[in-house]
């Protein structure tokens, strides 16, 4: 029964390191470029607003605080993790079930295109102050109609890559009947269905609410619902962030360290538990509104609950593999073989000081999940700080561990050393400036302290005042590791710049790790998609038909626009 | 005769290493510790609670 966690199979020893195909490359590669654009524009609005809250610099009068917020929650969290995550998918696809069809290929730049022209309408009126409405889009804050049909674009682009991504998966499927699906694949359907099924809700409130309002054709708009709508879609957006760098945990880390993945099932059944708990969940952003009864709040609460067991099933696969494979390679005593692990190698260190945070990170989740405890932390710094290491770090760390191989495996280009060492020392300054950073916010928040306010002392309060003076909790804490992370983010652009187009010409291999052992053996059930999709429906209709039929039915009243409130 | 012996020493090899290589000791402390850390910091946060009620 037991099996050998190393890599000692000769089949696989010498397997040949297929590269992706380079028209493939150049697709996947394109979305790599708009990602990193983004990020460093996206970088520096932080550090404005790190210095800004903290009274260290005055903004010019052109400038306003909730421009550059909109501006840095866009362009972080929602346009760098997608295209990045499109690049990934498409390299991976390739790599894993073989070169696409030009016709497919056309498909995903066709995809591409319309998010880029979306991603380029939204900045665009983001930075004329059209569209100063944070990255949520709450109403009753009105921006520019064109924003929102830009919104709109950006989704439909992405799901019209997804088909590109999906087809290319069910037609390996149908050539293979008899054999499980590469996990590459697996994780990405799983990850592209909840995408598409999750982009329903904003694309309706988006599209039957906020447009027509926006442009004027009715006058007032249904609040409750569209903030449900955007729940419905906001949290599986978290699992879109996160499921893809699990993937790169499963995928890659084994490969890096010399392993194997030691359960092809259990990585499999994480993934369908995501994707059927992950979207009937979004009322544990709601748990302080009006307007939806205790008893919605609490199904939600519970199934909020459940989809934390396949991040624990992860956790504990990911450091199983970890042991397995150091003893195996001569690691001794019960802790003495992690000095076995290649900590020198910046595509192992990234992604596991991502793993280290995702500790508190997941542990503050649970804390803002329950409703009490829910009532310490919401709307104050607390959850900027927790989304600043769930998202802002534990992915984000793991995206450039993966981007440090994957731009020169794109680009026909060599990973140097020299990127390794400033990948290394890249990392420890993003750990360095979040603890800070995160740290001061998280207790901030627990003194009271709101999230979304540009500098303020609220009258001179004592209170208020105290958030400027404490050493750990203060506003200038905050600041201090905003530059920290600054410096990393620069380091960062630096790195993607050095490997995508300064590092010299040569081959760099893409690590996936073989499908494990049992792979052979994947109950069948687990690759029946429509039972999934199924179940995954029948789920989202318990947990909202009843609620969002009582928010229209018994609508509260709607609302005029407000869009001059904080620009 | 040889042979067996030969065979012999691979197969206690092989034990003894399997012994220590299925270990998952350093992983029973890490989820320990993970739960712990979940469960210590939701109760800081679930007093700092109830001392605002
Ligand atoms: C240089 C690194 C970074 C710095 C200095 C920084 C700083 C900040 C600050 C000070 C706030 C706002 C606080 C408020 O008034 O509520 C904020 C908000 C935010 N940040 Fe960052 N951040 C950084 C990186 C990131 C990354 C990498 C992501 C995501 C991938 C991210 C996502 C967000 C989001 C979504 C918000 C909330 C926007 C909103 O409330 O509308 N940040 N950040
Ligand atoms: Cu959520």
């Amino acid at each position: 029964m037991r099996q050998s966690n190393v890599v000692i199979d000769y089949k696989y020893d010498n397997e040949p390191d297929i590269s992706v195909d380079p028209r493939d490359g150049k697709l996947g590669m394109v979305h790599i470029h708009v990602a990193f654009v983004a990020f460093i524009i996206g970088v520096f609005g932080g550090l404005l607003q790190g210095l800004a809250r903290g009274g260290m610099i005055q903004l010019p009068t052109w400038l306003g605080y909730y421009q550059i917020l909109t501006a840095h929650g866009v362009l972080l969290a929602l346009v760098f993790t997608t295209f990045i995550i499109y690049g990934f998918f498409f390299a991976g696809m390739s790599k894993t079930h073989g070169t696409f069809s030009s016709r497919l290929r056309k498909t995903g730049w066709v995809g591409f295109y319309i998010m880029l022209v979306g991603t380029l309408i939204a900045t665009v009126l983001i930075l004329l102050n059209e569209a100063s409405v944070l990255y949520t889009f709450y109403v009753p804050l009105q921006g520019h109609w064109l924003f929102y049909a830009a919104l709109a674009l950006v989704i439909v682009g992405s799901w019209i890559s997804a088909v590109a991504l999906l087809t290319h998966y069910f037609k390996w499927k149908k050539a293979n009947p008899d054999k499980p699906t590469p996990l590459f694949g697996f994780m990405t359907t799983a990850t592209l269905i909840l995408w598409m099924v999750a982009g329903l809700g904003v694309a309706a409130t988006v599209l039957v609410q906020i447009l027509p309002w926006a442009l004027g054709l009715t006058s007032e708009v249904n609040v409750l619902l569209s903030r449900t709508l955007f729940w419905y879609f906001g949290h599986p957006l978290v699992y879109f962030w996160i499921m893809p760098a699990y993937m790169v945990w499963y995928l890659v880390v084994p490969k890096v360290i010399g392993g194997r993945l030691f359960s092809s099932s259990l990585a499999r059944l994480a993934f369908v538990l995501f994707l059927l708990f992950s979207i009937p969940v979004g009322f544990h952003h709601q748990l302080m509104e009006s307007g939806v009864t205790e008893f919605w709040k609490y199904v939600q609460t519970i199934l909020t609950f459940v989809v934390v067991v396949p991040s624990l099933l992860t956790a504990f696969s990911i450091f199983a593999t970890f042991e397995q494979t150091a003893r195996e390679k001569g690691g001794k005593g019960v802790i003495g073989w992690i000095k076995t692990l290649p900590w020198g190698d910046v595509r192992f260190f990234a992604p596991f000081m991502g793993m280290i945070v995702f500790i508190p990170a997941g542990a503050g989740g649970i804390i803002n999940a329950s409703f009490q405890l829910n009532s310490v932390v919401h709307n104050t710094l607390w959850v900027v700080g927790h989304f600043h290491l769930t998202v802002g770090t534990t992915v984000l760390l793991t995206f450039f561990g993966m981007a440090y191989w994957l731009i020169p495996v794109l680009t026909g280009r060599r990973f140097t050393k020299h990127a390794n060492r400033c990948g290394i020392v890249q990392t420890w300054l993003w750990v360095i400036g979040m603890f800070l950073m995160s740290g001061a916010m998280h207790i901030l928040g627990l003194f009271g302290a709101p999230r979304r306010t540009a500098y303020a002392t609220y009258g001179d309060h004592p209170q208020a005042l105290q958030w400027f003076e404490g050493i750990f909790a203060s506003h200038v804490t905050v600041a201090i590791g905003g530059v920290i992370l600054t410096a990393a983010g620069v380091l960062m652009f630096y790195n993607f710049i050095h490997l995508a187009f300064l590092a010299p010409k040569g081959h760099t291999e893409f690590p996936m790790t073989p499908d494990p052992v049992d792979t052979p053996n994947t109950p069948a059930y687990l690759e029946n998609w429509k039972l999934w999709i199924g179940i995954a429906v029948v789920l989202i209709l318990f947990a909202y038909t009843i609620p969002i039929y009582e928010m229209i039915v018994n609508a509260p009243p709607g609302s005029p626009p407000f869009n001059f409130l904080i620009k | 005769m040889g042979k067996s012996n030969l065979e012999m020493k691979t197969s206690t090899i092989t034990t003894k290493n399997k012994e220590d290589h299925s270990s998952l000791k350093g992983t029973l402390y890490f989820v320990l510790f993970v739960g712990s850390f979940i469960l210590v910091s939701w109760f800081a946060v679930f007093f700092l609670y109830l001392s605002r009620i």
